[in-house]
């Protein structure tokens, strides 16, 4: 925890500097958030164009907003609030008809590929397939996936991100999780049989 | 809260929906204790564990690995913000959690009087001031007399006097009734007298002027009872 804490610290120490105005603290934020926010944010839009106008959206949101940072929640949390909404703003304007998520309880189970077949794959690849396995989860364990894995904010921090009770942040990262491991090892089977 | 909340089954032990974040080393101190504790109780959860283990490392890779955005999302940003600089140079960017609800103007006053508050006499010499203005008040009311029975009101009274610490006198003057205000105020004023009772049912004002000269009373009486468009009836009460 004392790493994720002292890097808050500085990062509200970058804050204050935005808010009174400093453009190269603004930058070194942005270069911390940039590629993260789009990352963030493809979960809710696949197209590349909307995820980038977004990622400008929301820096210019930070930059103008610096000074309405409460230092209630983490930098990060804020930061990624705005981007949430902007990116479900983005996404109720794309064609409300494309079909997001996979219905993964209509998908029959297939049968365990065993223990350990990542180590005869090399680590591109392994990445390759969990990104695959990734996409291929609802939208919603896309996001608590990352956020809890690739940006490790704590529980009550990706609740009030959500805003959604702190159990069912919990609850729902147990069955991402449970989900992506299912993913995986379909994939995993697939390139074992090919 | 907009989602209602989604349950887990009861199968699953309540410890291994802390695992990412004991993990990630986000949980409070009191949690990993018990996550700690019970892991080395729950062969399946070490199991999850291990496994969380496994894919968070995987998650990390596949993140990591994506591009990110083109050169030309920064340059717009940049673009944007010092276009906004440029317009509004002066703009003043105060961080509320900071600085809540103060204006500039309060800033400055706020810099000009702190260092005043930051030597260690100060404290001293606000003690010393509250004590004397303490004592100066015991003084005070040490020398304020007992109130006189006369000073006490009467039901019959109508009016506290106020009282005037020389000797005063008492004028009971009945005022004609087309005499306008003004002009009674004059009179009133002229004498250097004020009302301290009335009207009485049949008109009469009560009132007091100073009595330290006898010569200025008799004078003043004169003036009262000569001026007969605005005084009906005006003398010296004992």
């Amino acid at each position: 925890m004392d790493t994720t804490h002292e890097q808050n610290t500085l990062e509200v120490q970058i804050m204050v500097a935005v808010a009174s105005g400093d453009t190269q603290a603004f930058e070194r934020l942005y270069q911390e958030y940039e590629k993260r926010i789009f990352q963030y944010v493809s979960t809710f839009v696949r197209d590349q164009t909307v995820a980038e106008e977004i990622v400008v959206d929301v820096m210019v949101a930070v930059w103008r907003g610096a000074c309405t940072f409460t230092n209630t929640s983490r930098v990060s949390t804020w930061i990624f609030g705005i981007a949430r909404h902007k990116a479900i703003d983005a996404l109720r304007k794309v064609i409300r008809s494309e079909q997001e998520t996979m219905d993964l309880e209509n998908v029959a189970h297939l049968p365990n590929p065993g223990e350990g077949p990542l180590e005869s794959i090399d680590r591109k690849q392994v990445a390759a397939l969990t990104r695959q396995a990734i996409s291929k989860l609802s939208r919603e364990h896309q996001e608590v996936i990352r956020l809890v894995f690739y940006e490790e904010l704590p529980y009550e921090e990706i609740a009030t991100l959500l805003d959604i009770p702190v159990n069912t942040v919990k609850t729902r990262v147990y069955y991402a999780k449970q989900q992506l491991k299912l993913q995986l090892d379909r994939l995993l089977y697939r390139e074992s049989v090919s | 809260m907009t989602e209602p909340e989604e349950k887990l089954g009861s199968d699953v032990h309540p410890a291994a929906t802390l695992l990412p974040w004991y993990l990630n080393g986000t949980l409070r101190e009191e949690e990993r204790q018990e996550v700690a504790q019970h892991l080395r109780e729950c062969q399946p959860c070490r199991t999850e564990l291990d496994e969380l283990s496994r894919l968070r490392q995987q998650v990390k890779a596949a993140y990591a690995d994506l591009p990110g955005v083109f050169p030309q999302v920064f340059r717009s940003v940049m673009e944007t913000i010092r276009e906004e600089r440029r317009v509004k140079p002066e703009r003043q960017r105060v961080f509320r959690w900071e600085r809540a609800g103060s204006s500039s103007w309060l800033d400055a006053l706020d810099r000009w009087l702190r260092p005043m508050f930051a030597p260690r006499w100060v404290p001293v010499l606000a003690s010393t001031l509250i004590i004397g203005q303490l004592a100066l008040f015991l003084w005070v009311v040490g020398q304020e007399p007992a109130i006189a029975p006369r000073d006490i009101p009467s039901s019959t009274d109508g009016v506290v006097s106020r009282g005037i610490p020389t000797a005063t006198a008492r004028y009971r003057v009945a005022f004609q009734e087309t005499a306008p205000e003004g002009k009674i105020r004059t009179v009133i004023h002229n004498i250097g007298g004020r009302i301290v009772d009335g009207p009485s049912p049949d008109g009469f004002y009560t009132i007091e002027v100073s009595a330290s000269d006898q010569a200025l009373l008799e004078k003043q009486l004169e003036s009262l009872q000569s001026q007969a468009d605005l005084i009906r009836s005006a003398e010296r009460l004992k």
